[in-house]
């Protein structure tokens, strides 16, 4: 396996893990905020945060391309910052982030409906504040969907490639694995690479699936305390 | 087993897969019918002559009645998926080294080779743009620019041999200014987009877009002859047809058109 192959595992790995790192502070906000409340907009907000679940990832690339835009207010001031946005591993972990935030909202909301309201409702009664609750009864029950959903969110960064490949440079040590393979393809003679890499992200998504359905079971559990059915 | 309401899901499923196998089968399997009826050939063809060889299709279809396919992209992408099976005819590259792995796999008629075009290479930036380098050792100031990517864009690789004869292809690539491009004609859009400072391309194309000028032309000198190869894909079922567009591309009247569009006679 050559260097650039395993910088692009590298950098898939990376990406995955800062899709996780950006989202899992506002994704189990946002997704208490759309399991516990009824506010005015929430549909708007429903519809925005999965949104990148369904429209085609190169329309989210070029979304982020036309925002962070050096040319445009938000991409100007990060500049001013030295940050660079478009064509740097910034963007692609935006990007990746990004494609993540809905499965992680998704499977965390979901933990959170299977959390017995009554359970919290009984920790009120006895004295603990809203926040005091979250962190004592809320957060340890849906915990294992929480880890799920960071799982899927990982696993889903991981394998972009329509977003990502918008934002990025597509030199060596810019490549994700989607982006190495399509790379490779692209030239003639490469077919080793290709298998290769298309067989360890096989690999790697397939057990981060596992991995993401065995915990969203565990937290099913958490609300019954047993498993029905038999 | 399949007591009650149980059977709804199961034959829903069975329903649900019948459609889909049907559809596969339709899908699959030659075109059959469609070919007797008008004949067509396909070119696949190298990004920068998308215009040129879309005009030639026109005369081609009014002077013989045949309809002629495209499609457009990196001439070693091309040559790989004429490689993989591609239903194709002719093959158009913008490089001499696609053509030459095409033909030693034996995919192309070794025959009907013709070398019908030459082109140069430019340096563009945006129209409006304040911070234009007049050389190539300039683009070190710049902060990211456009190149097709060496490994399957012949625009690309141009660069990059002209970039390694000023030394300035490593350190670019080291300090992240280089951004790779599927195709040449998108690292010209990269530039026409502003998100990118420069691009290389042909000069052809920079003639294309008003969104995009000149910044300076590499020196013949610095990077291999570009030349445009043409040739036919030993599959066709289209030999004479195809043999006809290739000897298309070597005309008086060919040769007035490209130069026309700002490419050289070879």
């Amino acid at each position: 396996m050559q260097n650039q192959e395993i910088s692009a595992i590298l950098l898939s790995l990376l990406m995955g893990v800062c899709a996780v790192i950006l989202t899992i502070v506002p994704g189990v906000a946002l997704a208490w905020l759309l399991s516990r409340r009824k506010f005015p907009g929430k549909t708007l907000v429903e519809t925005v945060v999965f949104l990148p679940l369904v429209i085609p990832p190169v329309v989210t690339g070029y979304f982020l391309i036309k925002v962070f835009s050096q040319q445009k207010l938000l991409g100007s001031l990060l500049a001013e910052l030295g940050i660079r946005v478009i064509f740097s591993w910034t963007g692609m972990a935006i990007a990746a982030a990004v494609m993540g935030l809905p499965l992680l909202v998704r499977t965390v909301r979901s933990a959170f409906d299977n959390v017995n309201p009554k359970l919290e409702a009984a920790a009120r009664t006895l004295g603990c504040s809203p926040l005091r609750t979250f962190f004592a009864v809320t957060l340890p029950l849906s915990w294992p969907g929480i880890v799920a959903g960071s799982v899927l969110c990982f696993a889903r960064a991981l394998g972009d490639f329509g977003a990502t490949a918008m934002v990025s440079a597509g030199t060596e040590g810019n490549r994700t694995i989607s982006l190495e393979i399509f790379h490779h393809y692209q030239s003639p003679g490469h077919e080793a690479e290709v298998l290769r890499l298309a067989a360890i992200s096989l690999i790697l998504s397939a057990l981060a699936l596992i991995a993401s359905e065995m915990l969203a079971a565990s937290s099913k559990t958490a609300r019954f305390g047993e498993r029905q059915g038999g | 087993m399949l007591s009650g309401k149980r059977w709804l899901p199961a034959a829903a499923y069975t329903i649900m897969i019948a459609v889909l196998v049907g559809l596969a089968a339709a899908g699959c399997g030659p075109k059959g019918e469609n070919q007797q009826a008008a004949k067509e050939i396909v070119v696949y063809a190298a990004a920068s002559t998308t215009e040129v060889i879309e005009e030639v299709g026109k005369v081609f279809t009014a002077q013989t009645g045949v309809k002629v396919g495209f499609e457009f992209g990196s001439s070693g992408f091309l040559a790989r998926k004429i490689e993989s099976g591609a239903p194709t005819d002719v093959f158009i590259s913008a490089d001499e080294r696609w053509i030459k792995y095409a033909d030693e796999k034996n995919l192309l008629d070794h025959d009907h080779l013709i070398l019908f075009a030459r082109s140069s290479l430019v340096c563009i930036v945006p129209a409006g743009s304040q911070n234009t380098p007049a050389s190539p050792q300039e683009l070190a100031g710049l902060e990211r620019i456009s190149v097709g990517d060496p490994a399957h864009v012949p625009a690309g690789k141009y660069a990059n041999e002209a970039l390694s004869y000023y030394n300035l292809w490593d350190s670019l690539l080291g300090q992240g200014k280089i951004v790779l491009t599927m195709d040449v004609r998108a690292a010209m859009s990269y530039v026409e987009q502003g998100v990118v400072q420069a691009g290389i391309v042909y000069s052809t194309d920079a003639s294309l877009s008003d969104k995009v000028k000149v910044a300076f032309t590499f020196s013949d000198e610095s990077h291999s002859p570009i030349t445009y190869h043409a040739g036919i894909v030993s599959r066709t079922a289209n030999k004479a047809e195809a043999i006809e567009f290739i000897n298309f591309l070597g005309s008086e009247k060919f040769h007035q058109l490209i130069v026309s569009r700002g490419f050289k006679t070879p």
